[in-house]
Order: structure tokens, then sequence, then C-alpha cells
């Protein structure tokens, strides 16, 4: 059934898909685009984790990185086609979850914060000791660079992530993860197997950060590799996820929208000045409206429409 | 056919404490069961054990005359034994839908159809007044309503067991006998029943046996009249002046 939401999405993507050969895409809206798909992707992919299952990773960048430093050396180095070293980005991302999940998922709360903290920067340091420079100058890719190929690469990785997040809020799986975010021992007692569901969630998160981190190689080509890294990576989309909404669909990419219009209208004038913005906005959400825009938006909605007349059967 | 459930022999050691102390009995299928004793003798560790919440220092807990003792929790659940806990618990920001969805779906059901599950979980919904509130939060229901739905949610798993853990704490009175002819009615669905009540009219009417727990020991088990009348059960729950030989 199509309704006006449906439509409404449908038209956006419609929009969004044609955008580049319309005469107003230009390279600045395209380039603008590209960082919102990407800090749309990647909040995504945080909230899988953090949003579903309930357990705040603050190592999310480390995963970031795994998919932009390994799709960049195959795609760069290796001379693979970016489709394939974007996938392989991924999956590797996903393997050091595996691997990182079966330890740190045995932790809870802000345990489990700190420890993926910690095992990020020590990643972000290792790799920065390792690989100290700029691997190579990409210049026979740069003087061919062409930005729409990048676009509808974010474009696609984005719509990945939104694609498994609806599934997911919406199956069994999902349901099992919310069981689990919302109590652990009660989930348990319905045989939700709670280990299962808590790395299922990580590897996922995991890999579509490395996907984001695989995008955001093929969009911006050349930098340190240790700077996908960044912790900025993991708080970025920790902001924009509980600004927009946490456990949602819908929240990081409102977030990330609002994140990126605040921080390129306001960088041009003021360097900067966007993150004390967010960090105030951040601690006024967190306290006052915990379920962030799409809170807001759901208590206007219940206002327009008379209750009870919202729900389907 | 063995007795549905078999509790062997169960030592509970916390750290020097002992819990509890060579625990043994077992119920019979279609059975409803009442498990007293007075605060701290051990009947909600007792509850953990044979959910597989804690695992038992001594001692062996079958099921169907299989051992479930060292399972984890959530596959005792899908083995089809469903628990209610002591403070209601239920998922607070998922709808009272979704709540017993997660029971229909993870649960010991055999049906997997997406319709079906829906369906089951308004039946398990409809049998506790809520199912006009099935879109509801479970944080915007009453607390009467929260334990109703708990109820509904651990039904919806389809178990051949449930353990009710202080169910009817904080009712009034008409509600008391609500549950107390809930409680009855789920013997007609097969389902055996374990009670930890405190309220002894309300588990003297339901249960057709009682086991008394006493600072972790097992000091009597029989029909409920005997049972009130036990000196030992007396002196456990009164003190020992009150027992007149």
């Amino acid at each position: 059934m199509l309704n006006w939401r449906t439509g409404a999405i449908l038209l956006l993507v419609v929009a969004l898909i044609a955008l580049p050969q319309l005469p107003f895409g230009e390279k600045d809206l395209l380039t603008l685009l590209i960082s919102l798909f990407i800090l749309a992707a990647l909040s995504s992919s945080w909230n899988i984790l953090g949003g579903f299952v309930g357990h705040i990773n603050l190592g999310h960048g480390a995963f970031f990185g795994i998919g932009s430093l390994v799709t960049r050396s195959l795609w760069l180095d290796q001379g693979w086609h970016i489709l394939a070293a974007l996938a392989v980005g991924g999956v590797v991302a996903a393997i050091v979850a595996l691997i990182v999940g079966a330890p740190a998922l045995r932790l809870r709360g802000t345990y489990f914060a700190i420890g993926t903290l910690a095992l990020a920067e020590a990643m972000r340091l290792t790799v920065g000791n390792v690989l100290p420079r700029v691997s190579r100058l990409p210049g026979p890719e740069l003087r061919v660079y062409d930005i729409e190929p990048r676009y509808y690469l974010a474009l696609v990785v984005l719509a990945l992530i939104v694609g498994v997040s609806v599934w997911l809020s919406r199956s069994r799986i999902g349901l099992g993860m919310m069981a689990v975010r919302e109590d652990e021992e009660a989930a348990r007692s319905l045989g939700v197997n709670v280990f299962l569901h808590s790395m299922l969630a990580f590897v996922l998160s995991a890999f579509f950060a490395g996907l984001a981190g695989g995008a955001f190689a093929f969009f911006h080509v050349g930098y340190y590799p240790n700077y996908t890294f960044g912790p900025v990576w993991t708080f970025d989309a920790v902001i924009v996820t509980y600004v927009g909404g946490v456990g949602t669909v819908a929240g990081p990419l409102l977030g990330a929208i609002f994140f990126v219009l605040i921080r390129d209208v306001l960088a041009a004038n003021l360097v900067n000045i966007h993150l004390i913005i967010f960090g105030i906005l951040f601690i006024a959400i967190v306290l006052l409206l915990p379920g962030g825009f799409v809170e807001l938006l759901k208590r206007r909605g219940q206002r327009l429409i008379p209750a009870g007349a919202s729900t389907e059967h | 056919m063995p007795a549905l459930l078999q509790v062997e022999k169960i030592v509970k050691d916390f750290g020097g404490l002992r819990a509890l102390s060579n625990v043994s009995f077992s119920v019979e299928r279609g059975e409803t069961v009442g498990l007293i004793g007075p605060n701290g003798s051990g009947k909600s560790t007792l509850f953990n054990i044979i959910t597989g919440t804690f695992r038992a220092t001594e001692g062996t807990i079958r099921f169907n005359g299989e051992t479930i003792s060292g399972l984890p929790a959530h596959q005792i659940a899908k083995q089809g034994i469903a628990r209610t806990f002591q403070a209601v618990r239920p998922f607070m920001h998922l709808t009272a839908l979704q709540n017993v969805l997660i029971g229909s779906m993870y649960g010991s059901r055999t049906t997997h159809g997406r319709d079906q599950l829906r369906e089951q979980a308004y039946a398990a919904l409809k049998t506790v007044n809520l199912a006009h509130k099935a879109e509801r939060e479970a944080q915007h229901l009453t607390v009467m309503e929260r334990k109703w739905l708990e109820i509904a949610r651990s039904l919806a798993t389809d178990p051949q067991l449930i353990l009710l853990d202080e169910f009817m704490a904080g009712l009034n009175p008409t509600e008391v006998s609500e549950a107390v002819e809930f409680i009855k009615r789920l013997k007609d669905r097969n389902i055996t029943v374990i009670v930890v009540e405190h309220i002894m009219k309300a588990i003297m009417s339901c249960s057709e046996r009682i086991i008394v727990l006493n600072a972790g020991t097992k000091i009597a088990e029989g029909l409920p009249a005997d049972v009130v009348s036990n000196p030992e059960v007396i002196s456990a729950y009164l003190g020992d002046s009150h027992v007149h030989h």
C-alpha cells in the first residue's frame, strides 16, 4: 500500500539518484551530500549495536578506519576494482569485530564502552606508527577524479545500511536484539541467546562501518592512514545518533542531516564552533529528550492524530 | 514416565553462605505446586537455579527426564520452562504486543508463520485482558497491567512449566482472587505451575501440593491442609513459642 510516507521516501530516493544529472547538481552540492551519506551510514551502523542492542561502542571509529585502510590499499596499491576492494574492507572489519567481540561482549555497560575505546586508540596508534605517511600520492587517480561515482557509491552504502536497519527493526532477530537492550535476564528467560544477538549486531555494525570507511577512502583518496581511525569518527556517530533518535531507523539520518548542515553553514564563518553547539545539544537531548528528534516528531504526530487512529491492525 | 521436573539434592553456596542445602522434590505434569517459606529461605534462588540464571553448586535438575542443570538460561527457556520475576520486568520501551511477540518468537513453539505468531501474541494478550493496549509501550502501562503483561509474555513461549515469583504481592483482595482463578485455569491448558507466594490464603486455594523451605532446607511437603498444621512449618513462620505440643 502506498501511503504518503512511502511516496515521499520514494520521491526522495529518485531525486537523489537523478541529482548529479540535473543542472544544479554541482560539485559543491555533491561533495556536501557525500559527507552527509558517509556520516549517516556510519551513524546508522553504530546504531545497530548501540541503538538496537544497547551496547555503547566507543571504538566504532576503528572499524571505519579498517574499512578505509583495506579498501584504499586494495584499490590504489593493488589496483582492485573499487567495489571488490570495498566489499573486502567491510568483511575485514567484520572479521576483526568477530575476534574482538568474543572477549569484549563479556563486558557490560561502561566497561564495554571503555574497553572498545581503548582498543580503537591502540589500533589508531599502531596504524600511525606502522604507516606514518600517506602511503603514496595518488596522482593518476586524482587527475581523473570524478565526483559522480563517489556520490553513487556513498549513496549505495547508505541505502544498504538503511535497508538492513529497516529489516532489523521489523524482524524476529531485531526484536530479540531490542529485548537484550531492555533487559538481558528477561530476554534470556524467553529463549533469547543474548551473546549471539550481541555478536551479530556487533559484526553487522562493524561491517557497515567498514563500508562507510571504504566509501570515504574512495571519496577522499589522499589522507594519513590513521586519520580514519580517530575517535572523532566514533563521537560524531554517537552524537548524530542520539540527537536524531537512538534505536530508530530514521534517527541517525535526521541527526546526520542536521549535523552536516550546521557544520558546513557554521564552519564557513566560525571555525569549529559546531563542535560546541553539538556538545551542548547532545547534553540537552540526553537530559531532556532521550528519544531525540524522532521522539519530537512522534509527539507532534500524536497531537495531530487522535489517540488510537494511528495504529493499524 | 518420569516426573516433569525433578530437583535432586540441590546445593547453592554464595561465597560462605549456603542458600540451599540438599533440596529435592519433584513436580508431576499438570500439577500446581506452591513453594513457601519465610524471606531469605531460598525460594527465589531455587527459581533462579531451575531457570539457569544461577548454577547450582551441587545437585541435578531434570526436566522431562533430561538433565537441564548447567544449560544456559535461554536453552532452558526453549525446553519449555517460563518464569516471571519478583520485581516486574517487562521490556519497557517496547509495545505490549512486541513484548509478547518476543515470547512467542523465541519460546518453544514450533509454529513460525509471521501472521500466526502475531495472532498467538494477540491471543496471549487477550487472556490477560490487554489486547486493547497492544500498541501501548510497557512503560505507559500501570503496574498491574505490567504484571499481567509479563505473564502473557511468558505464556507466549508455550511453556510446559511456569514459575510464578510472588505474582500476587501488592494486589488487592479482588485482584488476588482473579489471579487465583487465572492460575487454576492454567491447569486446563496443561501447564504445570510452581507458585512462590506470601499470601497464604491464595496459595492454599490454588496449590494442590505445597513445599516449604526454611533457611535453605526443605522442611515440609504435602497437601495444603497438612502443611499448615505441621508444627515445624508453624515454628518457621511464627517462632517456636507459638507451637503447642
